[in-house]
């Protein structure tokens, strides 16, 4: 069963240079306890898709589709209504942990924060589940933890502190925008076991926002390839790994070190003046002049969804 | 040539000895033209603290940094300027290095008007590097919040070539980086080296990374440097 529905999502935010189209069009199920990664560039508007499904854009974003979690649309739900959801059933594990911690609240008080909010717990009690949480999350002495401040911690440290307090109420979506960046190899090997079996042990659906591709084979399930504020592929993560459709994704899995650091030439488009035809079009080695007029639809080869010419059959 | 020798460095966290940290214990390598040696370490060992010292921007608590044969730490000011100019540092954050408020052109003008270049050859030198780097002149008139992390990596890289330098500090360069990018990046870095001969201190934390792109590797743990590997592959 699907836990979430996002179908046709526009998000444009206005701005006094041009309107900008940070996603188009896009369509992704999130099903029961399982793991969907999120993978694409910088700037392609992955982290604009979780906090849509937040509800936590700035005012300029125009928003059109539908979400729906649990049957119900979140973009109709009014400022209180997401205020009830959001740390309860969705929770968010933001990118930057340095930034996203109050410097001038305790650990103990800002990982303590959902319990007094969602369920009225004192002082007291919001402390002693923070203590069990940073316990869960493997720091050795919780007691003192819980004291501290969030400059007294490393990067990895502030991450795992945000993994507990998102994890705190068993959210039914747990959403991480881009948990390891900034964090060395031997962090990541420390956090994303973690993520995975928090997801496994409190049964909620993780979606992962990454642009680490070597992440997202850890753990996920499924992959969605975002370009350019489109989806242009989605597939099961065994089977993207080995054979991706899309050039674009073939491109990404050719930078990666063990294939030999291979770049896709040029630069990704400019979200404000866009191309006609395909997005990719300009990087690619495959474009014929149909993809340099217009828009690829969506092919079904295999179970896999891609947005490109190359597999029209029809 | 950059030696380095017998660096030590010590941080003074408090009022007591016992706080006091010994980041860097008797240090010592040595800086090829037109190789790389890469520093590798896990985060807050002390990595970034060994490259600002090399470029002299954190004297150690003891042990010297020779240029060219003359220790950095007891140079005149003139040789001063020459050292600072000729050996740079490229850091982790592209956009954190350029000034926002300035455009892209202006940020480049500054170090130009520092060497004293005048007016009317600097258009030309700015062209000739941005080719180089492989951007177009229509970023010059931009701000650094207008271009994505690559291209601001890649302006960084233009500015510290303007100065015709004969080593570069790489702190990280590629870990704020996205995949594909840092793939385009790599390329340019081993590029430049062989076209112009540049001699890199390469610092990260990624094996990958660092096996591609260094003659040699070193890796830093408690203070110690172990050079693991010489000349890896004659490239």
């Amino acid at each position: 069963m699907s836990l979430l529905t996002i179908e046709g999502l526009e998000v444009t935010f206005e701005n006094l240079t041009g309107n900008v189209r940070a996603v188009q069009n896009i369509s992704l199920q999130i099903h029961d306890q399982e793991t969907m990664a999120l993978i694409g560039e910088t700037g392609c508007g992955k982290s604009v898709v979780a906090q849509a499904i937040l509800q936590l854009l700035p005012g300029n974003a125009r928003l059109s589709g539908t979400i729906l979690f649990n049957n119900r649309n979140l973009l109709q739900l009014n400022e209180r209504e997401m205020a009830s959801l959001r740390g309860k059933e969705i929770a968010i594990i933001f990118q930057n942990p340095s930034l996203a911690l109050n410097p001038v609240y305790t650990i103990g008080w800002q990982v303590g924060e959902p319990f007094r909010i969602h369920q009225n717990f004192d002082r007291k009690r919001s402390l002693q589940e923070a203590r069990s949480l940073l316990a869960q999350m493997k720091f050795e002495k919780p007691h003192s933890a819980v004291k501290m401040y969030p400059f007294e911690f490393s990067g990895g440290m502030n991450q795992r502190v945000l993994i507990a307090s998102a994890l705190a109420l068993h959210p039914l979506l747990l959403i991480a925008d881009e948990p390891t960046r900034g964090l060395d190899r031997e962090l990541i090997d420390e956090i994303i076991p973690l993520l995975d079996l928090s997801r496994k042990k409190y049964a909620s659906s993780l979606f992962l926002i990454t642009h680490d591709l070597t992440v997202a084979r850890e753990i996920s399930d499924r992959i969605s390839v975002m370009y350019s504020g489109e989806i242009i592929e989605q597939a099961s993560a065994s089977v993207f790994f080995h054979k991706p459709l899309h050039p674009y994704s073939q491109g990404l899995l050719g930078s990666l070190p063990e294939n030999g650091f291979h770049p896709i030439p040029g630069h990704s488009p400019s979200m404000i003046d866009f191309i006609a035809g395909c997005q990719f079009h300009p990087r690619c080695s495959w474009a014929n002049d149909r993809c340099r007029r217009e828009k690829p639809g969506e092919y079904l080869i295999d179970g896999q969804r891609v947005r490109c010419f190359r597999y029209d059959r029809g | 040539m950059i030696e380095v020798e017998k660096i030590t460095k010590v941080f003074h966290n408090g009022w007591s000895r016992k706080q006091n940290q010994l980041v860097l214990d008797d240090v010592s390598f040595s800086l090829l033209p037109g190789k790389t040696f890469g520093l590798m370490g896990r985060s807050g060992i002390g990595k970034t603290t060994l490259g600002r010292v090399v470029a002299g921007l954190v004297k150690p608590s003891s042990g010297e940094v020779y240029f060219h044969g003359k220790n950095i730490f007891d140079m005149n000011r003139q040789e001063w300027l020459i050292f600072r100019r000729k050996v740079q540092m490229l850091f982790q954050d592209p956009q954190g290095s350029l000034n926002p408020k300035k455009r892209i052109e202006n940020s480049l003008h500054d170090v130009l008007n520092l060497i004293k270049i005048p007016f009317n050859r600097r258009r030309e030198m700015i062209d000739d590097v941005f080719q180089v780097v492989g951007l177009s002149a229509d970023f010059l008139t931009r701000y650094p919040s207008q271009l994505s992390g690559g291209q601001n990596q890649r302006v960084a890289l233009a500015r510290i070539l303007l100065l015709k330098p004969e080593y570069i500090i790489l702190d990280e360069p590629t870990s704020a980086l996205d995949i594909s990018v840092q793939a385009q990046i790599l390329n340019l870095l081993r590029e430049l080296q062989q076209t112009h001969g540049l001699g890199y201190l390469f610092i990260t934390h990624d094996l990958e990374v660092i096996r591609y792109m260094s003659h040699t590797i070193g890796v830093l743990g408690n203070g110690t440097l172990n050079i693991v590997k010489e000349d890896i592959h004659a490239r």
